[in-house]
């Protein structure tokens, strides 16, 4: 629970006079912004939200004066700044996860054959016609797709991330097989492209 | 205090800002853990925490002394080895500084040299 704007503004006042108060800001703010940034990013790793709070936290501690009250307040300061280093950490995630999750993760069933040829069968989520129709996902197919990447299979975590919490689970269940089906058939389509 | 902000002011001890810093370095120049910097420093954990977050004192002869009084003071830490710890941690920023402000060329010809064969 944030506290008042007005005490939130005193604490900032506080920074500004006496740079000995930084730790009295951050026990102050570092618990509703690490609560609010999980609330509003259900899917980002803790370690991910907590750093990025952190590092939002620590850069109003050493330049107080770069917050313009007059602009917004310093909640929302807080958070915008707090969410770009958290959107910077998953895309850097992300990048690196792109280079080393073999493609059995996103459960796409290999054609069928009797030979395998070493080193003609690894592909790769770089593949132009993939990154194609990645970019081509709706926000609720890039949800699930990114819990495909991530080896999530719970079925209420997919039904979630398509915001179908409330339905009931056989409805989910039914829902979340169909955007995993779409998914998985534009991908295939994307790869058996010559 | 949270241990929230624990984990935040020990996280500022890679940013030469904060005091943090200089504990952080001192901390790795002698050999001490958790336990060991609040002995030295005579500091409670929540005491340690709050001195981290403050600014990094300034230089002497500038404010040295007058900031690492106050901090000691507020915070309940022993001045002396505070000030031990602040003028640590103003070297190795400083020498680090030193190093990065260094221009690619004056390392050129340590290279070259290394890379002359025997």
């Amino acid at each position: 629970m944030w506290p008042p704007d007005e005490r939130l503004h005193d604490a900032r006042e506080r920074l500004v006079a006496d740079p000995d108060t930084g730790g009295a800001f951050a026990e102050l703010v570092l618990a509703p912004l690490i609560a609010e940034l999980a609330e509003r990013n259900r899917f980002a790793e803790d370690h991910h939200v907590s750093t990025a709070a952190e590092v939002a936290v620590m850069a109003v501690i050493k330049h107080p004066r770069r917050y313009d009250p007059n602009r917004l307040p310093l909640r929302a300061y807080l958070l915008m700044i707090a969410r770009r280093k958290l959107k910077t950490a998953q895309a850097a995630e992300h990048r690196h996860h792109q280079s080393r999750i073999p493609w059995d993760a996103v459960e796409l069933s290999l054609p069928a054959r009797n030979e395998e040829v070493e080193g003609d069968d690894s592909p790769s989520l770089d593949d132009p016609e993939l990154q194609a129709v990645i970019a081509g996902f709706t926000t609720a197919e890039r949800a699930v797709f990114d819990c495909l990447l991530g080896g999530e299979r719970r079925t209420t975590t997919f039904a979630a991330a398509l915001g179908l919490a409330d339905q009931p689970a056989d409805q989910q269940e039914a829902d979340v097989k169909r955007v995993k089906d779409r998914i998985k058939a534009r991908l295939g389509r994307a790869r058996r492209k010559p | 205090m949270t241990d929230a902000v624990r984990t935040l002011a020990a996280r500022a001890g890679t940013d030469p800002h904060f005091l943090a810093f200089a504990v952080a370095e001192y901390a790795a120049a002698e050999g001490l853990d958790e336990a060991g910097v609040l002995a030295r420093l005579a500091a409670t954990p929540d005491g340690l925490a709050s001195a981290r977050l403050c600014r990094m004192p300034r230089p002497a002869p500038v404010g040295f002394n007058e900031d690492v009084d106050r901090i000691a003071a507020k915070f309940g830490l022993d001045r002396d080895a505070l000030a031990a710890v602040a003028k640590h941690g103003q070297v190795v920023a400083d020498l680090r500084r030193a190093v990065e402000d260094q221009p690619a060329e004056s390392a050129a010809p340590v290279l070259a040299a290394r890379d002359r064969p025997e």
